[in-house]
């Protein structure tokens, strides 16, 4: 819904970008976790006294879920394999009825800001440029953490 | 396949695991209402005592029950003892749901410095969240008796950080007036900590830790009301009252005085030292140790006397629960690193024990 003053409702807002957004949320923090994330980062974002003032939302909402990934997550992952690896004769969650666990394994290896640059240079196809816009980081740490995450995912990926 | 074509690869096979989006949020959140309902009990408690917490829950961070500990139990004791030495298990690896009663405060541990000419210890003041999983408690004395389990059960702060004070060493009672701090400890307090540079390392972590909130106070000892005249293996004379200063010369050349804290986009380090020409330097360390960051610090003193230091590093640089920082200066002599402490930066940027699990 667009208001009067031409802003989109939060309810619009989030239509407009939660699939995207739980697709990030996924590649931090994988499946099982991505829409509490998204749930998490979307309340943050909309109880914030500025967000009406708010220019990119788009970019707002990465970083918010950024945060709360970081925040609540960064171990969950590899939590969640371990569990997965245990129990792999048992019933599992699988929110996507796909789950690959050598991917998950091989993004488990990367910290959460790692993964987020990742995602925005290989899925998103955006520039160092666009994605320290989209992070709020300067370039040198988009291009920092891409390097190192291609020294962790060296092996897997030569 | 080309590395790039890997990649790709790689985030199109997770993004294809992406779940559902979820409903449009017009609740509380999942992971917030967790919070809430883990703080409430707490909050109430301490929140509106916070200058109790203050002046007797941070100290007793450092104090366990006595005896078998029994987090569920009810009733109030005085029983309270320290706890004892080096933990080493690796904290917030919980991943129970919790259900209980959390204590957040400042205790100051310490840490073995490497290539110290004087082989001081070096105070770590840690920012701590436990978590009491079994039953609540309802006074700090509740409160240390459920940190005896944590202890018991292993969960604490990691390997490098000590405890000087013996577990037979209890507070019976502290005030705080007028810029003064009494504690008024029981009688093993007066055998100290079985050596001499070990009962400084336990007066300067009882110091310090009394003092967080007011780091000018000064500290005065007694025993059964009575002040102490004669402390551990040496004797010291504890009837005046002691301040941060009082045993400074005994602690390593660098030390902190501040928990290392996250604020919006830097980490915050504040400490002393004594070093060569008041210079330092502040490393971060990855998860392999590995150098990501190097910077030097200048202490407002140095070359004999202690001086003030503090520095901000970029968040960016620092992955908690992998990251370290470390602090060190270079020998006057060869210029290798010489009094260097490494202080982990944990997840959440507080320790997260779980006591009674």
């Amino acid at each position: 819904m667009i208001t009067a003053t031409g802003v989109m409702d939060n309810e619009a807002v989030y239509r407009s970008y939660s699939e995207e957004l739980t697709r990030y949320a996924t590649s931090l923090v994988g499946p099982f976790d991505a829409p509490d994330v998204v749930t998490d980062a979307c309340l943050k974002a909309f109880e914030t006294p500025t967000w009406p003032e708010v220019v990119d939302r788009r970019a707002y909402l990465y970083r918010t879920v950024l945060t709360v990934a970081n925040d609540h997550h960064r171990r969950t992952l590899s939590r969640r394999l371990r569990e997965m690896k245990v129990a792999s004769r048992e019933e599992t969650p699988d929110p996507a009825g796909s789950i690959e666990v050598e991917v998950l394994d091989a993004v488990a290896r990367l910290s959460v800001q790692q993964r987020a640059v990742v995602f925005l240079t290989y899925w998103e196809d955006l520039s160092p440029e666009a994605v320290a816009a989209r992070m709020g980081v300067s370039i040198g740490t988009v291009k920092r953490h891409l390097t190192r995450a291609r020294r962790r995912l060296g092996e897997l990926l030569t | 396949m080309s590395y790039e074509r890997k990649m790709k690869d790689l985030m199109a096979r997770l993004v294809s695991m992406s779940p559902e989006p979820p409903p449009f949020p017009e609740e509380e959140a999942p992971m917030a209402r967790q919070r809430e309902q883990r703080k409430s009990r707490p909050a109430l408690v301490f929140a509106t005592a916070a200058v109790l917490v203050v002046v007797l829950a941070v100290p007793l961070l450092l104090f366990t029950g006595e005896g078998e500990p029994d987090p569920a139990a009810t009733t109030s004791t005085t029983s309270t003892t320290l706890t004892p030495t080096t933990t080493t298990t690796e904290p917030g690896t919980s991943t129970t749901e919790f259900e209980g009663t959390t204590w957040t405060g400042v205790a100051y541990l310490y840490q073995e410095p490497e290539n110290s000419f004087q082989s001081n210890p070096a105070l770590v003041p840690l920012q701590m969240e436990v978590k009491v999983q079994s039953g609540a408690f309802e006074d700090v004395q509740e409160f240390t008796r459920a940190l005896a389990a944590l202890t018991e059960s292993g969960a604490g702060p990691p390997a490098g950080f000590r405890n000087a004070i013996p577990p037979d060493v209890r507070a019976e009672s502290m005030d705080e007036v007028g810029g003064q701090v009494g504690a008024d400890m029981n009688e093993a307090f007066l055998d100290g900590a079985g050596g001499l540079l070990a009962d400084y390392t336990m007066l300067n972590q009882l110091i310090y830790t009394l003092t967080y909130q007011t780091p000018d106070a000064e500290v005065l000892f007694t025993v059964n009301g009575q002040p102490v005249e004669s402390f551990g293996s040496e004797g010291l004379d504890l009837t005046e009252p002691v301040t941060r200063d009082s045993f400074i010369d005994e602690l390593n050349a660098i030390f902190l005085t501040e928990p290392i804290t996250a604020g919006l986009d830097r980490y915050f380090v504040a400490g002393r030292a004594n070093v060569f020409e008041a210079s330092l330097m502040a490393r971060v360390l990855d998860g392999n140790d590995e150098v990501v960051y190097e910077e030097p610090v200048q202490a407002t003193c140095g070359s004999g006397c202690w001086g003030d230091f503090s520095t901000s590093i970029e968040s960016e640089l620092i992955v908690p629960g992998e990251s370290s920082i470390m602090l060190f200066t270079y020998s006057a002599e060869d210029g290798s690193i010489v009094e260097a402490i490494t202080i982990p930066i944990p997840e959440g940027d507080v320790w997260r024990l779980t006591a009674g699990g």
